[in-house]
């Protein structure tokens, strides 16, 4: 387990004003040649700051880059990262690809099943954790692999699991957001 | 086109070609009656070449005259043609990959043609007949999404028939600019949408069901939903505004089913506005005239026509209105019809009423909402008729000095108030008015002869460009009632100007040879495409099937 | 000669995440060589004299490929740096950034000037959060101590880099969905023509590498070219990262030359396999995209052109070890998934054809097999390959092929067992 205690921390609802978002978007953006081609990173911040991508915000990243609505939900139904919706405060993503698979990703889904009662794309009624299962993570030296939110948890197993879920259950929220 | 571009020399088929250096290999094909099948590729936007269907085998011919084949073969559309290049569209590989991607495109396809509106114009349907799709192979579950999407005021989306080419969101994004539309999700899961509370409203949003290849995307207004069959078309010009976009008339049991653009690349490509698309229900609104009338007494039409001539003679000097709806020889015929009824020595008086409404945009709606203004202006100046407006010939009929008024197409209630009306036949004007609908006009008319309105009338039309554009009947005029031309050259042959039997085509003939901005054309040399005035040189656009 | 370790030298020594700790072990000596003693069509042609093939799959000299992007013209140039390593097996360039972040960008600026470009790009997955923060870091310092900007390290030689996180998305490794990604767009690829070298992004004329590619760049401006092709074989020169992840004891990265054989990277490197009682069944060794090797096929060299020859690929070097225990269908059926769910979704042979091999599986898998599901596989994974407008199409089909062709007894007898014979094996 990682000494780091920043590990897992949750992301989301900074409580950043529209206005300073707004600023921040814009340095953002003038990084590049073209607006458009800010769309990612700023979807990326916006998410970090808001905990998903509500309609309001498509809207507002649309005006910021000059882009339609349409155009700014297209990425974000696209690139599985974005989110329209907060999900829950820790979000485990499991990998399912071969990698992980060949070496116990399935028991890691049972026993999150077991514990948590949350199958993929399930979220705990306390909000506390939502599954999510994805493709390779680049990591499969250390299969199989949990990223939770930002952070990778290497070579589980069913019991260091156990041990992981108990201590992001203990841990009290966070306020604001990180980065 | 006279600018000379770079020619190379290419083989289709066997068929050897001279050709555009910078066409595709689907562009020399399709101008060239050689069938590829395709779905995605639209002559008038960008190319994504994500369908596949269109793949042929490409290679080019080597100095010793032996070909060297590319290994994989090519789609089309995105094949640049090349000096040398050899391109087979019909051998065994070709039409089994086509068949493979047919049989990769129907296995999520809902199958539902007996329920479709596409059915005969599904490119989807046609292809898997001409490909002789056998016994599906595919043991899975489809993919399920929304039926009925209601994505704007005119058009619903059918997400399981769509076959993601991605036209109607070029479309959006390219010609309109609007981009309502795009791909939602990715794989097997991709879906066009539109994002929440944004719906696809813009004022050409009925195009995107015309090129939609498939039944996907359905217009709500298209009436009667008849099967295709059942329906006959007529070739025309839309009179909704000065653009005189080229259009198909569906029509069946004399009223319109729907209006679909026909491809001009000078007018209007392939497309066309909701206002056009959507103006049958302003057409068929309202009470059509019945029957001719003279003093609110319902004649024949004898009794009608001589009627008018002589309460037109006995005026000495009637004056016209004339809607810029009519078509040329309309307005030709109205002229004569003045003239001969005028005493001679003075200039004809005749009103041009303008129908503007909101600005011109960049694509093709014009202000000016009549689809033949620039060509009776053109015959006004040409038979060197004193324009007047409505107002103006009110108070000369007031003043006493104009007794008798030739109202063609022409609301005037719509133009003065109906008291000026009133005062001007109190002061004792008599309208003979050629008329479709009943209104203000009619009600005050003298002699009231029923008319046709667009889809019934046969004729010419110029466009705010100037080019000249064939209008075609889709059916005749109700009731009694005759076209404006078969009116009006009875009452010019009445009045000793021209016979009764004059078409459509020999007036404009006529009409041509005597005004100078028509110097040089005659109705045959219109052609599909339309000539520019004045007299200027038919450009029939090239005739590939556009969808 | 003894083998010299030189892209992993650093991984495990945290001093070199900052400027002073690189520049200690001899950082940036190669970047100020070639801005001071070196012209850009220099550097070109000493990496083109290197004969280093791409690392990102291909394997295509990468000197040959700086050659195609046109100087000096109107529009400017760009270059990427993918490292958006998605591919399953591969996690090499991970380790790249997150141990050694400045070696990334000195391979990136040295690169840049060689194409004369002035804003570089660095496309990284959006997963790799950390490395994202510890590259950016490094980046920051670059752009504080004058090392990025105008007139870098006293040159007249002006470059920006800026570093784009993507978001979930296999697809937007393959350059030209990378492209689109990297402009605000939907990472589809692109058709081609236009080539990347006459208009990538910004419309511009483009030059695309992968992490590691660029990686090497370094030490062969610093060491030379001679230094390169001494190490390996012929036309499969330098240093190479290995990937070996699956059923093996010591799974990870190894930097080791083009001569090492798949058995010896597995054995000697890898710790052999997991358990001592399961040998090893099948061997992926280019990452999920490329066919599948069989136990007795293992003494293939690991070069791009000895895989070639036995009928499988480099690709990304991302070695997946199977013992005797793994369902090769259901194996087949995960990876399928993959490409289901990696899908652009623009091609119809791709969109429709990756799902329903994935759906295929599944049923076949799961005991609803039927005899003439195992043709279709074949047949399926044909009319995909080569019918599309990415790879990835390819990249779905031909494990598909290679693992019907290679275990047609073990699909077989899921359809005569109606289920799988070795699912309980599989859990153990
Ligand atoms: C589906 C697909 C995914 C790819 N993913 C990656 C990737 O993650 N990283 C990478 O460097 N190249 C990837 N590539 C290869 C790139 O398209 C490109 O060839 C490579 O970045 C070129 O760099 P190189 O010449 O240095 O190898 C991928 C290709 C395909 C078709
Ligand atoms: S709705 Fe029609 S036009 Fe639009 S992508 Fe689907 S099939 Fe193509
Ligand atoms: S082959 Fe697949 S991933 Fe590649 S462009 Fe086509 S649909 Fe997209
Ligand atoms: S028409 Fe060429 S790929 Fe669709």
């Amino acid at each position: 387990m990682s000494s780091d205690h920043r590990k897992g921390d949750p992301c989301g609802a900074s409580g950043i004003s529209d206005q300073a978002l707004r600023r921040e978007l814009e340095e953002i953006v003038a990084e590049y040649p073209e607006k458009r081609a800010g769309a990612l990173m700023c979807l990326h911040r916006v998410q970090r700051h808001r905990g998903g991508l509500s309609p309001a915000s498509q809207v507002l990243v649309g005006e910021l880059i000059g882009i339609s609505p349409a155009h700014v939900r297209e990425l974000v139904t696209f690139y599985t990262l974005f989110l329209e919706e907060t999900p829950g405060r820790y979000h485990l993503q499991l990998c399912r690809t071969l990698s992980c698979q060949l070496r116990g990703a399935g028991e890691l889904k049972a026993r999150i099943r077991q514990r948590l009662g949350i199958v993929p794309g399930g979220v705990t009624e306390d909000g506390l954790f939502q599954l999510t299962e994805v493709e390779c993570l680049g990591s499969c030296d250390s299969a199989p692999v949990i990223q939770i939110n930002d952070d990778y948890f290497e070579g589980l197993d069913g019991d260091k699991l156990d041990t992981l879920l108990d201590e992001l259950a203990a841990r009290p929220p966070v306020a604001g957001g990180q980065g | 086109m006279s600018n000379a571009t770079a020619k190379v020399e290419l083989t289709i088929d066997g068929q050897s070609l001279k050709v555009d250096a910078t066409a595709t290999v689907l562009e020399v094909a399709l101008a060239h009656q050689v069938e590829i099948p395709y779905f995605c590729y639209h002559p008038y936007l960008s190319v994504p070449g994500n369908c596949r269907q269109c793949e042929v085998k490409v290679g080019s011919r080597q100095e010793d005259g032996s070909i060297r084949w590319m290994p994989k073969l090519q789609v089309s559309c995105n094949m640049p043609v090349a000096e040398g290049l050899v391109v087979d569209t019909r051998c065994d590989e070709v039409i089994q990959a086509q068949k493979n991607n047919m049989e990769f495109l129907l296995i999520n396809h809902p199958l539902d043609c007996p329920i479709c509106d596409q059915v005969g114009e599904c490119w989807l349907q046609e292809h898997a007949y001409t490909a002789g799709m056998g016994e599906t192979r595919f043991r899975e579950e489809k993919v399920h999404m929304d039926k009925r999407v209601d994505i704007g005021p005119h058009v619903l989306l059918d997400k399981e028939r769509c076959i993601q080419c991605t036209r109607c969101i070029r479309f959006c994004d390219e010609v309109t600019g609007t981009s309502e539309l795009a791909l939602m999700a990715r794989g097997n899961h991709t879906e066009v949408d539109i994002f929440p509370g944004r719906p696809l409203d813009n004022p050409y949003s009925g195009n995107v069901v015309d090129i939609c290849p498939v039944g996907a995307l359905t217009l709500k207004e298209f009436r009667f939903k008849s099967r295709l069959w059942f329906l006959k078309t007529a070739d025309s010009i839309c009179p909704g505004c000065a653009r005189g976009c080229n259009i198909k008339i569906w029509h069946r049991d004399h009223a319109i089913a729907r209006l679909t653009p026909r491809d001009n690349p000078e007018v209007n490509k392939s497309w066309m506005c909701d206002q056009g698309r959507l103006l049958a229900p302003t057409l068929e609104a309202g009470e059509r005239v019945r029957e001719p009338r003279v003093e609110g007494k319902a004649v024949d039409w004898q009794e009608a026509l001589d009627e008018a001539v002589s309460r037109l003679r006995r005026s000495g000097r009637p004056a016209g209105v004339i809607h810029p709806w009519s078509t040329l020889e309309e307005g030709w015929l109205a002229l004569k019809v003045l003239a001969a009824a005028g005493e001679g020595g003075r200039p004809m008086l005749m009103a041009l009423p303008a129908h503007e409404q909101g600005e011109d945009d960049d694509l093709l709606l014009r202000a000016d909402k009549s689809p033949n203004r620039r060509g009776l202006e053109n015959l006004l100046t040409a038979r060197d008729a004193e324009s007047a407006s409505v107002a103006d010939l009110l108070d000369r009929a007031v003043a006493g000095e104009l007794s008798a008024l030739l109202v063609v197409g022409e609301d005037l209630a719509t133009l003065v108030s109906e008291e000026k009306l009133a005062a001007a036949t109190a002061a004792g004007l008599e309208l003979i008015v050629v008329a479709s609908h009943e209104n203000a006009t009619t009600r005050a008319g003298t002699i009231v002869l029923p008319a046709g309105i667009f889809p019934e009338v046969d004729g010419t039309v110029v466009n705010f460009q100037g080019r000249v554009q064939v209008m075609r009947a889709a059916y005749p005029p109700p009731f009694l009632a005759r076209t404006g031309a078969w009116i009006l050259t009875r009452l010019a042959s009445r009045l000793g100007d021209g016979s009764e039997d004059a078409r459509p085509r020999d007036l404009f003939d006529e009409l041509a040879a005597q005004v100078p901005a028509f110097q040089g054309l005659t109705f045959a040399r219109l052609g599909a495409g339309g000539c520019v005035l004045p007299g200027g040189a038919c450009e029939t656009p090239a005739s590939g099937s556009v969808g | 000669m003894a083998f010299e370790k030189v892209l992993t030298r650093n991984v495990g020594n945290p001093a070199v995440l900052s400027l002073a700790g690189y520049e200690g072990v001899g950082g940036y000596v190669a970047l100020r060589k070639a801005l001071k003693e070196m012209t850009p069509l220099e550097v070109t042609e000493e990496v083109k004299k290197s004969g280093l093939r791409g690392r990102g799959g291909a394997g295509f000299p990468t000197g040959v490929k700086w050659g195609f992007v046109p100087r000096g013209g109107e529009r400017p140039v760009y270059l990427i740096n993918n490292a958006d390593e998605s591919e399953p097996g591969t996690f090499k360039d991970r380790l790249l950034m997150a141990h050694d972040p400045h070696l990334v960008l000195e391979g990136t600026m040295i690169s840049a000037y060689a194409l004369e470009c002035h804003h570089a790009f660095i496309y990284i997955r959006g997963e790799y959060v950390r490395e994202y923060e510890i590259l950016m870091a490094a980046l920051t310092e670059l752009r504080g101590k004058g090392y990025l900007g105008r007139g870098i390290l006293g040159s007249d030689y002006d470059l920006q880099v800026t570093i784009v996180r993507g978001a979930g998305a296999y697809i937007c490794g393959e350059e030209t969905a990378l492209m689109n990604s990297l402009e605000g767009r939907r990472g589809e690829p692109r058709l081609k023509p236009p080539f990347p070298a006459q208009r990538g992004i910004f419309g511009s004329p483009t030059n695309i590498n992968n992490t590691e590619t660029l990686a090497n760049i370094p030490f062969i401006i610093e060491r030379g070219a001679a230094w390169f092709t001494g190490i390996g074989k012929e036309r499969n020169a330098g240093p190479k990262l290995y990937c070996v992840s699956g059923h093996v004891r010591n799974p990870g990265v190894f930097e080791l030359p083009m001569t090492i054989t798949c058995n010896e990277l597995i054995q000697e490197h890898a710790g052999g396999m997991l358990h001592s009682g399961h040998p090893v069944k099948a061997f992926i060794p280019g990452g999920s995209s490329v066919p599948v090797l069989r136990a007795d096929e293992l003494d293939v060299v690991m070069s791009y052109d000895d895989l070639a020859e036995a009928g499988t690929m480099l690709g990304s070097a991302g070695g997946i070890v199977m013992d005797e225990t793994t369902c090769m269908v259901d194996a087949l059926r995960n990876l399928e998934a993959f490409y289901d769910h990696e899908s652009c979704g623009q091609c119809t042979p791709c969109r429709q054809g990756c799902g329903w091999l994935h759906s295929l599986l599944t049923r076949l898998e799961n005991g609803g097999g039927v005899e003439a599901d195992i043709p279709l596989i074949t047949e399926l994974a044909d009319n995909i390959q080569g019918h599309t407008i990415c790879p990835l199409g390819d990249a779905a089909a031909m494990p598909a092929r290679a693992m019907v062709a290679k275990f047609e007894d073990e699909f077989r007898a899921h359809v005569t067992r109606k289920g799988c014979p070795l699912r309980d094996k599989v859990m153990a």
